[in-house]
C-alpha cells in the first residue's frame, strides 16, 4: 500500500481510495484515483448534524427524489466520516458545464425547492406552547437585534466627526428601522393565522439553495449538494433564503422573481401566513446588523471603504427587498379580491 | 459458483484472486476472508468492531461491506467477511496510547453491552495439583518449587483480600488479545486486527497480552501502556483492580504442574521450571507497575 502523501489519506482509507493527485478546493478537495474522480467535502458540522444531513438525503432518495447529487457510502456502508475536528463525506466528482437554457438558473432551482417542499410537506397540529415560545423567541431575537442597530445609531450622532460607515448607517437608520417593524408585523400576521387555523405546515428544508449549491447537467437540469443545512422547518424559510442569495442574480428584475414563485407554485402553493413568514425573514435587517456586528469587530483594520461599500451594498439589496415583497403580498391580496369579485 | 465469483459480485471487484485460502487480492488491495459458522457469534464480532473505533485514526478490521451494505454474506453453510489487511507493523513508542484507547474501548464496549453468545471464563490457577507432585521430584527442584507454591499461596490470598474492595460486579466481555501483532498501521490509521474465537468474560488473555508487551517492549513502554489503560474513560478503578487480580493470580506456575502431571524427563522440568522464572519475574514487575499506576490514579483523584 501507498504511504502517506497527505493529511486526507487516513480519510480515504475509509473508502478504500489511494489517491493519485488531490486539488484543493476549498472546502472541496478534488481526488483523482485509478477508480475515478471523486470530490471530498470538509465540513465543521457536528455528529448530530451529519446524522440530520444523512437522515435528509436518505428521506428524499426514499421519496424518489432524485435531483442531488449522491453521497457515497465508505467500505464500513457509512456516509459521514467525523474526526474531532471536522466531517467529510464524498461525492462524485462533477464538472461545471456551461448552462445554455433560456430559462434562468434560479427559476430552475425554485422548482426543485418547490418539489422538495412538495414531497416533504406535513401538516403540523398547532401546539400553541411550542409554537408560541418559537415565535417568542425569534421576536425577541429581533428586538435585541434592533436595539442594538439603535444603539449604533444613537453612538454614532453623538460624535462629531462621524465616520464614513456611520454616516452611511445614519442617512438609513429610519427606513431600517421601518422595515424591522414590518417583519414584527409580518411575523404577527403569520402567527395569528397559524393560530386560527390552529395548524401550520413543515417542509424539509434544504438550507441554502443557491447557484453555488448546485450543478447543472449538459441538459441544463438541475443537481443541488450541501444539504448541511437541511432539517424540518416552515417552507418560508427555504424560500426567503433562496431569495436573499440569488436576488443578484435577477438583477433585482421583479418579473424575474416573480416568476421564481410562479415555479414554486406550481409544486406547491404558499399559504398567505407563509407568504407573511416569508416577507418577515426577508425584510427583517439582519444582512445590516452583521455588516454593522463585522464593522465593530474589524474597527481598527483600516478597511472602512470596504466596510462602507459592503454596507451600501447591503443597504440597496434591503431596499429592492422593501419593494419586491410589498409586491409579493399585494399579489397575493390582489388575487384575493379578485377571487372574490368572481364570487 | 465459486467463491471468488460470489465475492466479485457482492463486492462489485473488477478483478479478485487467491493469494491463499484467507487471503485475496482485489482491485482495492489486499482483503482479508474470514469464515463463520455461528451468526451469534459472527453478529457479535461485526458489532463490536463497529463500535470500537476512534476515527480516522483507530479502528478495529470492521467487516467491508457489500453493495446491499451488508458486513456479512453467505456461503455454503455459513457466512464470509471482507476485511482489510495490512503487513506495516506499529512503532510502538508512538502507538501506546491508540492501542491502550482500542483497549479501554473494548473493555468499555464489553461492559456495557449484553450478549448471548457463548463466552469463555477465566480458569482457576492450577498450581495446587503441584502438592501431589512434589515427591516426584527431585530434590534439588523441591525446595525452589516449595517456595513458589507459598508464594502462590500468598498472591492468591491478596488477590482474595482485593476482590473484597470492588464494588463492581461485571467483568467486561471482550475479544481475546491474542498478540501484539494485532496492531497494524496504514497511514496514519491504527487498525486492531481481532480475532474470530468465542469472547472471553475477565481479563485473562489482556494480562497475557500485558506480559508479551513486557517482554518486547521492556517496562517503560508497558508503564505508558497500562498507564493509558488506567486513565481510559471507561475503565472505572474497580476494573483496574480486575485486571490486577487477574495479574496477581499465579498461572506461572500451570506450565509445570502440565509437565509434572505426564512422566517428563528431568530436562523438560528444568526447562519449565526455567521459563517458571521467567514468567515469575515478569508477572511481578508487571503487577507493581499496575498497582503503582492504580494508586498513582487514586492519588489524583478529587476529594
Amino acid at each position: 500500500m501507498m504511504q502517506a502523501q497527505s493529511p486526507y489519506d487516513s480519510v480515504l482509507f475509509y473508502y478504500d481510495l489511494y489517491p493519485q493527485t488531490i486539488e484543493d478546493f476549498g472546502k472541496i478537495k478534488k481526488i483523482t484515483t485509478n477508480h475515478g474522480v471523486f470530490a471530498l467535502k470538509e465540513t465543521t458540522m457536528s455528529r448530530h448534524q451529519a446524522d440530520d444531513f444523512v437522515h435528509a438525503l436518505r428521506k428524499l432518495t426514499k421519496l424518489g427524489y432524485n435531483k442531488a447529487i449522491p453521497i457515497l457510502p465508505n467500505k464500513y456502508g457509512e456516509y459521514t466520516l467525523s474526526t474531532g475536528t471536522n466531517t467529510y463525506y464524498l461525492m462524485p466528482w462533477v464538472e461545471r458545464v456551461e448552462y445554455t437554457a433560456r430559462e434562468s438558473q434560479e427559476q430552475k432551482l425554485a422548482s426543485q425547492l418547490g418539489v422538495i417542499h412538495r414531497l416533504t410537506v406535513k401538516t403540523q397540529p398547532f401546539v400553541k406552547d411550542h409554537v408560541e415560545e418559537a415565535y417568542n423567541q425569534l421576536l425577541q431575537r429581533w428586538e435585541m437585534r434592533q436595539l442594538e442597530l439603535k444603539r449604533f445609531a444613537d453612538q454614532a450622532e453623538q460624535k462629531t466627526y462621524m465616520s464614513p460607515f456611520e454616516l452611511t448607517f445614519i442617512t438609513h437608520a429610519f427606513m431600517l428601522d421601518r422595515m424591522a417593524e414590518v417583519a414584527k408585523e409580518h411575523l404577527k400576521k403569520w402567527y395569528e393565522t397559524c393560530l386560527e387555523k390552529e395548524k401550520y405546515r413543515t417542509v424539509l428544508c434544504h438550507g441554502r439553495v443557491n447557484r453555488s449549491h448546485s450543478f447543472f447537467t449538459a441538459d441544463n437540469e438541475p443537481l443541488l449538494l450541501n444539504f448541511e443545512r437541511a432539517g424540518i422547518d416552515t417552507p418560508s424559510r427555504d424560500l426567503a433564503s433562496f431569495c436573499r442569495y440569488s436576488f443578484k442574480h435577477a438583477y433585482w428584475v421583479e418579473e424575474e422573481v416573480l416568476q421564481w414563485f410562479v415555479n414554486y407554485e406550481r409544486h406547491l402553493p404558499l399559504l398567505e401566513e407563509e407568504k407573511h413568514l416569508m416577507c418577515a425573514y426577508l425584510n427583517f435587517p439582519e444582512p445590516i446588523a452583521f455588516a454593522v456586528d463585522s464593522y465593530l469587530k474589524n474597527k481598527g483594520s483600516a478597511r472602512e471603504f470596504e466596510h462602507v461599500q459592503r454596507l451600501e451594498k447591503r443597504l440597496t439589496s434591503m431596499r429592492r427587498v422593501q419593494r419586491l415583497t410589498q409586491k409579493l403580498i399585494v399579489v397575493e391580496q390582489q388575487a384575493q379580491q379578485e377571487m372574490q369579485a368572481d364570487q | 459458483m465459486e467463491l471468488l465469483d460470489w465475492l466479485k459480485e457482492n463486492y462489485q471487484w473488477r478483478n479478485v484472486k487467491f493469494v491463499n485460502e484467507a487471503l485475496i487480492e482485489t482491485d482495492h488491495g489486499q482483503k482479508r476472508l474470514r469464515y463463520w459458522s455461528d451468526k451469534a457469534l459472527l453478529d457479535w464480532h461485526i458489532t463490536w468492531r463497529d463500535e470500537c473505533s476512534v476515527t480516522p485514526y483507530m479502528l478495529a478490521d470492521r467487516m467491508i461491506r457489500n453493495k446491499d451494505q451488508e458486513a456479512a454474506i453467505e456461503w455454503k453453510d455459513g457466512w464470509v467477511t471482507v476485511h482489510d489487511e495490512v503487513d506495516q507493523q506499529l512503532n510502538v513508542v508512538t502507538v501506546e496510547r491508540k492501542v491502550a484507547q482500542m483497549i479501554g474501548a473494548m473493555i468499555g464496549y464489553g461492559l456495557e453491552t449484553a450478549t448471548e453468545v457463548r463466552k469463555v471464563s477465566s480458569k482457576e490457577p492450577q498450581f495446587r495439583s503441584l502438592y501431589s507432585q512434589l515427591p516426584y521430584v527431585k530434590e534439588k527442584h523441591k525446595t525452589y518449587i516449595r517456595s513458589l507454591l507459598q508464594e502462590s499461596e500468598y498472591r492468591m490470598n491478596k488477590a482474595k483480600a482485593l476482590k473484597k474492595q470492588v464494588t463492581e460486579e461485571k467483568l467486561p466481555v471482550i475479544d481475546p488479545f491474542e498478540s501484539t501483532d494485532q496492531a497494524k498501521k496504514v497511514y496514519d490509521v491504527m487498525i486492531w486486527f481481532g480475532t474470530k474465537h468465542y469472547p472471553e468474560e475477565g481479563y485473562s488473555s489482556l494480562r497475557t497480552f500485558l506480559g508479551k508487551w513486557f517482554d518486547e517492549y521492556g517496562k517503560d513502554s508497558v508503564i505508558r501502556l497500562v498507564t493509558e489503560i488506567v486513565d481510559h474513560d471507561k475503565v472505572s478503578r474497580d476494573q483496574a483492580l480486575y485486571l490486577l487480580i487477574e495479574c496477581l493470580q499465579p498461572y506461572e506456575l500451570d506450565h509445570l504442574t502440565r509437565v509434572t502431571n505426564r512422566e517428563a524427563t528431568n530436562q523438560e522440568i528444568e526447562e519449565a521450571l526455567e521459563q517458571v522464572t521467567k514468567d515469575w519475574e515478569r508477572s511481578k514487575e508487571l503487577v507493581q507497575v499496575i498497582s503503582s499506576v492504580i494508586d498513582e490514579k487514586k492519588k489524583v483523584l478529587p476529594q
